[in-house]
């Protein structure tokens, strides 16, 4: 079969954009091609390895070969269908600077050279991906397939449904996972690069059946695959390098960080001596909640809840509101809704229910109750931490029927759990209701006395106050200041804070870029720079200032404790745009940041024309870190340079925020989609309803932010001065300029 | 992270300047003026004539780059050893030089290294992360 066919001389100028030569990949690699409708492979290989050598290639010469690839470089797998096979081409047949061998290989083949099929039909070729691995070797056996194959789209909820589970995670892979082929994607090649991490998966690790799943935030890859034993043998290629060059790769088990989880999981006995103002709980106060339980598991009420599902948005575990409908968009009662607001009489088929008597007997010591919402939990699922909605009063009273579940009750760094079982009856008055978030950690088991419990079907009714609007009560909660050690980050700004902002990151870029308020009164400082500033952003969060600074012809470098904040800076599209945007070339769309400590600037020392610190001193817990994080500022302004204050004021105007006391939590509601991908963190995986996050703030009053400012004294030969202070839409301000001080002689 | 970035960062920890940079990922984006009146090195001139800019931190990070602004393919990139005044014959080359290398090359994947004692801080995504561990806060 030996022909002797003229291989084209490889264009001067490659026909393809060349992959990118930075790419941490090395060029000398295997490529992987398939193809596909083949009758004889032997055939084909005999073809290949009589093909003449490709001759030098212009634009890395080191990499051709002058001579034939001996038959033991090159490699054919047989699929098992038999209808195609893969072949392994060793480097120095291929050139992926100038072209890709796969369409050499196509070329060749259709001119004639090769008669793949007695039909004539032109033979399938398909490119791989390339990597320097271990060659796929097909199973002897194929592994038992012993799981329900979800489809891909449902796949994070198949990975969070599963606890003894088969899937590993891969994090490290570079480019945050999404590119193993090149270094360079943009979202309309999102897709590819994803196929084509899949594919590289496919051959570097020789799997046969497997999904992959990146999550969102595309800081790791999730690979499911049908057996333990499967597991275990792609996690151990991963460990032994099978994915070189791509090293620092790090491979755990979900069943591992799952079983991590239960270990870290708290028993209800270490919390029993923290008392909680206004809990109550009594167990077994229901005797016999059968005919309730056996009423709402029913395949009709089934039904009912999906239908009820429609009204007043949308939360994954099942929900029925009797008297007012709880809205989940606005997180609010429906107060308007036609049909029956207001009336807990009217139950959804029939007057007399089986669940009444739970009703009746709240309503004979609580008559105010006019609202009830059932909820259905399965094992696995469970629910946000949050405080309810201001639409409510107290007490808020919540029955448990069938299975059992622990509640975690949270303030601040105060924890408590609390174990529910089937007709206990937990009543939320005070405290319990105002101050402390209960939530439920989803899982399939808690820990209760040392026991670990299995979670079972659970259906609760919560019994609320519908209130009118006037009476609400405001649901900042006051944080009372401890004396903390003042050197290391206080737990209230590491809890509150630092993980608050990183938690919420998506959804607070998402919604405050929409609204895109930049303070007035920080415009008009960074209005008035001089061009060619440098000018620190001290807490840039997700950037909003530093396009401004880039307009205004200076240099601005942001500072944020929160990591994922910083990731968002310079994005336009809100969270669903999936890519860092490496390509823009406007300066304000490539901002600098870097994440760092306010009271630890990494500036070196009077290296900045000017600076501003918006909303960030209100996050310091205590005096000397916020005149710690004054010094800081002070310290890397050169003299002359000028910064601009703002914290939240204790003094709001008009009704739409008022702060209890000065040091508060202020709350901020998360839909559920923003948190997908973030496994840490209770109601991370949680599709529930909005997912309540306390964000700790100290507001200032008249006055306290220029004591700060005194109180920084001299730091290198520099001082404040107050140019300009003042009150200005809830926040007081101070502009402060870096004098010298003069030296007596 | 421009190295211009890299031009005013120090190490949290000790204060230590330069830091020294590994890289895995560099890039050159070509950057478009920050605003239309001026000219293509006006920004760094500025800087530069302003006392704005560490030469040693430049030269030091050219050196630490070497080999992968090689790779760039935007020229050799090479500076004089102590910084040129506005009057010396290659001030213009040097300008461009300087204007490449301090706000079109971006840092993308690394760590900066605190030469003093040894603490690399890691560079994601073109963010370098300067936060310290709360066992590393000692003041």
């Amino acid at each position: 079969m030996a022909r002797s066919i003229t291989l084209l001389a490889p264009p001067t100028s490659p026909p393809y954009a060349p992959l990118n030569p930075h790419s941490p990949y090395p060029l000398h690699r295997p490529t992987f091609v398939s193809v596909q409708k083949l009758s004889t492979p032997e055939h084909l290989k005999a073809f290949l390895l009589d093909l003449p050598p490709s001759s030098p290639c212009p634009c890395c010469p080191s990499s051709s070969s002058s001579s034939s690839p001996a038959s033991e470089e090159l490699k054919i797998y047989h699929k098992k269908n038999n209808k195609s096979i893969v072949i392994e081409i060793p480097h120095a047949m291929n050139c992926i600077n100038c072209k890709s061998i796969c369409d050499r290989l196509k070329e060749v083949t259709s001119s004639g050279g090769f008669e793949g099929r007695k039909d004539g039909s032109p033979l399938k070729w398909r490119y791989l991906g390339s990597a320097n691995l271990p060659p796929p070797v097909p199973p002897s056996t194929p592994p038992p397939f012993n799981l329900p194959w979800p489809k891909f789209n449902l796949l994070p909820k198949f990975i969070a449904s599963l606890v003894p589970t088969n899937v590993i995670q891969i994090k490290g892979l570079p480019g945050q996972g999404y590119n193993l082929l090149s270094s360079s994607c943009d979202v309309t090649t999102f897709s590819g690069e994803l196929a084509g991490l899949k594919r590289s998966l496919k051959i570097a690790l020789d799997l046969s059946f497997y999904q992959v799943f990146v999550p969102q935030r595309l800081d790791k890859v999730y690979l499911a695959l049908p057996s333990i034993q499967e597991c275990e043998r792609v996690k151990k290629l991963i460990d032994e390098g099978a994915l070189e060059p791509l090293d620092n790769l790090e491979t755990s088990f979900v069943r591992e960080r799952e079983i991590a989880e239960v270990k870290a999981m708290e028993d209800t006995e270490s919390t029993k001596d923290v008392v909680i103002p206004g809990l109550t709980i009594v167990k077994k106060w229901v005797e016999d909640t059968s005919l309730a339980f056996n009423y709402f598991t029913s395949p009709a009420c089934t039904a009912w809840f999906s239908q009820q599902r429609k009204r007043g948005g949308v939360v994954s575990r099942k929900v029925i509101h009797y008297g007012y409908v709880f809205d989940y968009v606005a997180n609010d009662i429906l107060r308007e809704y036609e049909g029956g607001a207001g009336v807990l009489e009217g139950l959804p088929v029939e007057e007399q229910t089986p669940w009444s008597f739970v009703t009746d007997k709240i309503r004979s010591s609580h008559p105010d109750v006019n609202q009830c919402t059932v909820n259905s939990y399965l094992p696995g699922q469970g629910i946000g931490h949050h405080i309810d909605a201001t639409g409510f009063g107290e007490p808020l009273i919540s029955v448990s029927l069938g299975g059992s579940i622990v509640m975690e009750f949270r303030k601040g760094p105060l924890r408590k759990f609390v174990f529910l079982e089937d007709g206990d009856m937990m009543s939320l008055t005070d405290s319990a209701r105002w101050e402390w978030s209960h939530g439920i950690n989803s899982r399939m088991t808690d820990l209760v006395n040392n026991k670990v419990v299995k979670r079972e079907r659970r259906v609760s009714l919560t019994y609320r106050v519908a209130v009118t609007k006037e009476k609400e009560v405001m649901p900042f909660r006051p944080y009372v200041a401890k004396v903390e050690d003042f050197v290391k980050t206080p737990v209230v700004e590491l809890e509150g804070v630092k993980e608050f902002y990183n938690k919420v990151a998506e959804q607070w870029h998402h919604t405050r870029s929409k609204r895109g308020i930049l303070w007035p009164r920080c415009v008009e400082f960074l209005n008035n720079l001089e061009k060619y500033s440098i000018v620190a952003d001290v807490g840039c969060g997700d950037g909003k200032y530093l396009p401004a600074i880039f307009k205004n012809g200076c240099f601005g470098i942001g500072c944020d404790i929160s990591v994922e904040l910083l990731k968002l800076c310079g994005k336009s599209g809100g969270p669903d745009v999936m890519q860092q945007e490496y390509d823009k070339t406007s300066w304000a769309e490539r901002p600098e940041v870097a994440a760092a400590d306010c009271l630890r600037l990494p500036l070196r020392t009077s290296s900045c024309d000017a600076a501003i610190c918006i909303a960030v001193m209100h996050h310091l817990s205590t005096l000397p870190r916020r005149i710690m994080c004054l010094k800081e500022i002070l310290r890397i302004l050169r003299v002359g340079g000028k910064a601009d204050v703002q914290a939240w004021a204790l003094e709001q105007e008009g009704g739409k925020r008022r702060f209890g006391g000065q040091e508060v939590y202020v709350p901020f509601k998360v839909q559920p989609k923003y948190l997908e991908g973030k496994g840490s963190g209770v109601g991370g995986e949680d599709d529930g309803d909005l997912i309540s996050f306390d964000r700790y703030c100290h507001v200032y009053t008249e006055g306290e932010l220029e004591k700060v400012v005194e109180e920084v004294g001299v730091v290198d030969g520099k001082r404040w001065e107050i140019e300009g202070k003042g009150w200005d839409a809830g926040n007081w301000w101070v502009r402060i300029r870096c004098v010298e001080v003069k030296k007596l002689k | 992270m421009r190295l211009l970035t890299h031009n005013t960062l120090q190490s949290p920890l000790t204060s230590s300047y330069p830091l020294k940079i590994t890289c895995t990922a560099l890039r050159h984006i070509p950057s478009t003026p920050l605003t239309t009146d001026e000219g293509p090195y006006d920004f760094v001139r500025n800087l530069l004539e302003n006392g704005k800019i560490e030469w040693d931190g430049v030269t030091g990070a050219r050196e630490d780059l070497k080999d992968k602004i090689e790779e760039l393919a935007v020229g050799d990139l090479q500076l004089p050893s102590s910084q040129p005044s506005p009057d010396s014959p290659d001030y213009t080359s040097t300008l461009k030089t300087l204007h490449i290398l301090l706000l079109e090359v971006h840092v993308l994947e690394g760590t900066l290294i605190d030469k003093e004692n040894g603490r690399a801080f890691k560079i994601d995504n073109g963010i370098p992360n300067m936060i310290l561990l709360e066992d590393e806060i000692e003041r």
